[in-house]
């Protein structure tokens, strides 16, 4: 009996085990290769390596659930780092010269652009009826140029403290990007995914028609699903702040293609309704540290995109095999029962 | 209310999707027209339909991917690298023809892989280019070794730069292709088989459509397309550049749409597409006029574009 449900739950998430499989692998060379990987050091690097990606792979993880998807990732996360080292030093100097209470205010700040700027995305897709794909590229187009206008050259000044606060250990030992990453999974994902626009997220992705007669509220439950999307940039954004520590609006970042490959690779069905943030954590990962182990092996930078591409199709390809076999499988079973009848 | 014929096809020509672009370009025409007199001189016009040209190239490629029911992410490297390939095979060998070639025959290959990924691995297209884009812009730093070698021929310099009867050789390029682009869409049985697989791939399954072929085909032609475009593209700048087509990705999905292909296949054609490309290199030098900073630029372009679609790349209403 167990072992049934075991099996089932592997059947239906075929895909993300696949990702966790291959996640352990690289884990496993990882700590082959890294020094000080068995130490508070390691899931810190670790863990800082992967969060940004992680945090832009659930925004875009919820637009591909919906069938769509969200080309302007990159420009709203730029425009929101650009944004938060912009904003920071003077909202520190009105809050008293408080550190803590102007980086609560540039956070509250930015991540109510962040929202506002996926509601017009989800504006644009639900009221405008246009492809998604349409508008998350114009939109893309537009917040880049906001970033350039914010910051019209790379700078910004962002504290030290934030940087550490954000990078560092809490209690000296667990890493504070995994418990951002814990966070967005306990307080986004989680009530999200439980709550009516979350699970209409899958019934809209699946076949927004039958949603529709089934009386779903498709405009709001997408409105929220873009809101979310926005959200999830702009903490990325922060993050990205707080790791380089300045606002960059011409830095090229492949946040775009990143999240979603990483959503792919996780199992998230681009035709919509099929995966979950739980197996696009384990795409984002492999994604992102498969850059550190280049590093380790000193293979030239120039291959860090070719290797992520290579893996996308394989990842791709392997889910293609598998039906392959299936259906053959299933074929020679069907000729069986025909000539045992 | 009865309407007399003659009426009516006066109004479904108001309607259609050639009409609204030919009054959009004539609008953008006179309203830059009025704000600098020099722009209504042929000139000018020459000037902005050379840069038409490039990505006028680039969206047949674009338009045949899109009316298959995908869209192509790998603009920008598929024709960086296919430049880099013309640039640095011309530059060892000395000879321009080898040159072009091996750009060709890169993009053919370029094609064959993602047709493959497409048609026979089943991959999104989107997420297959987007792959392919990643490998390709690897493979260029690879190839070039981090230094961009090679320059322009006289002869591509020529296409891009001389003109014939006033017209520019790369415009007539462009005019060539493109005419060729609407015959076999619209003549031939494999362009009647690409809209077939856009509006259903099942359908079409079934109808005998070899789909897989003509998949493959459309991106192998598409990639070859973007070869083209790129080699143009040297002769245009003189030199290879890693940069030279980032813009293009964006533009050239927007180009495509604006000019009336459903993003979502099957429906829509080339002549479309041309339109939508002189509107968006319009509005591009209207904003040159308006003396607009790059950041406003890109605002003010973006924008443009969601206003154009709003006003009539909508969807239908949701109904039971």
């Amino acid at each position: 009996m167990k072992n049934d449900k075991v099996r089932l739950f592997l059947r239906r998430n075929a895909e993300g085990v696949v990702a966790y499989g291959v996640l352990a692998m690289v884990l496993v060379l990882f700590a082959c290769n890294q020094a000080d990987f068995f130490t508070v050091y390691g899931p810190q690097s670790i863990f800082n390596q992967v969060i940004t990606l992680c945090i832009a792979a659930l925004g875009q993880t919820v637009i591909i659930l919906t069938s769509g998807i969200d080309l302007s990732v990159g420009s709203l996360i730029i425009f929101t780092n650009c944004v938060a080292a912009t904003i920071f030093m003077p909202l520190t100097h009105i809050s008293g010269g408080s550190i803590a209470a102007g980086g609560i205010l540039t956070i509250v700040f930015v991540l109510l652009i962040g929202v506002l700027a996926g509601l017009f995305n989800g504006c644009l897709v639900v009221y405008g009826r246009l492809q998604p794909i349409v508008v998350t590229l114009a939109t893309g187009s537009i917040f880049n140029g906001m970033a350039r206008y914010v910051r019209p050259s790379p700078g910004g000044e962002v504290p030290g403290e934030f940087a550490r606060f954000f990078t560092g250990r809490v209690f000296g030992v667990i890493p504070m990007s995994a418990i951002v990453l814990l966070l967005a999974i306990t307080c986004i994902w989680l009530p999200y995914r439980r709550s009516r626009a979350g699970q209409s997220l899958y019934a809209i992705g699946g076949n927004e028609k039958a949603a529709y007669l089934n009386g779903i509220k498709i405009e709001r439950s997408k409105l929220i699903a873009y809101s979310v999307a926005g959200l999830c940039a702009a903490i990325c954004g922060i993050l990205l702040t707080a790791q380089t520590r300045s606002g960059d609006p011409t830095a090229s970042n492949n946040f775009t293609n990143n999240s979603i490959a990483a959503a792919v690779l996780g199992g998230v069905s681009l035709a919509g309704g099929k995966g979950s943030y739980f197996g696009s954590i384990a795409g984002a990962m492999i994604l992102s540290l498969i850059v550190g182990l280049l590093i380790f092996w000193k293979i030239s930078s120039y291959y860090q995109n070719l290797v992520q591409g290579i893996i996308l199709i394989i990842a791709l390809s392997v889910s293609f095999f598998t039906a392959f076999v299936k259906r053959k499988r299933e074929k020679a079973q069907a000729q069986e029962k025909k000539e045992a009848v | 209310m009865e309407l007399n014929p003659k009426n009516r096809d006066f109004k479904e020509t108001l309607k259609s999707n050639g009409f609204r672009i030919a009054a959009m370009i004539l609008a953008l025409y006179l309203i830059s027209g009025i704000l600098e007199p020099n722009y209504l001189q042929p000139s000018h016009i020459m000037s902005v339909l050379v840069l038409c040209s490039f990505l006028g190239i680039i969206c047949i490629g674009q338009t045949l991917v899109i009316l298959t029911g995908g869209a192509d992410l790998s603009i920008a490297y598929s024709v960086t690298f296919t430049a880099c390939v013309f640039a640095q095979t011309t530059k060892a060998t000395g000879n321009g023809i080898l040159g072009f070639l091996a750009a060709i025959a890169a993009g053919i290959l370029i094609g064959l892989f993602k047709g493959i990924g497409v048609a026979y691995l089943r991959i999104t297209p989107m997420v297959m280019t987007l792959a392919v884009n990643s490998i390709l812009m690897s493979y260029t730093f690879l190839y070039t070794q981090g230094v961009l070698k090679g320059e322009s021929t006289a002869l591509v310099t020529a296409l891009a730069k001389d003109s014939f009867l006033g017209i520019r050789y790369c415009v007539l390029v462009w005019g060539i292709l493109g005419l060729l682009t609407v015959f076999l869409l619209r003549k031939t049985a494999f362009g009647r088989k690409i809209f077939a697989v856009g509006c259903s791939q099942r359908v079409s399954d079934i109808s005998a459509i070899n789909t897989r072929m003509v998949l493959t085909g459309v991106y192998i032609f598409a990639s070859v397309m973007m070869a083209v475009a790129g080699i143009l593209l040297i002769g245009y700048l003189g030199y290879p550049n890693y940069t030279m087509a980032d813009d293009y990705q964006l533009i050239s999905i927007a180009a495509v749409v604006i000019g009336g292909t459903s993003i979502l296949g099957g429906h829509g054609g080339y002549w479309g597409t041309m339109g939508g490309v002189v509107i968006i290199y319009l509005i591009q030098s209207l904003l040159i006029i308006l003396n607009m900073a790059e950041a406003g630029r890109e605002i003010v372009n973006g924008a443009i574009i969601l206003v154009i679609l709003l006003a009539y790349g909508r969807g239908k209403k949701q109904s039971a």
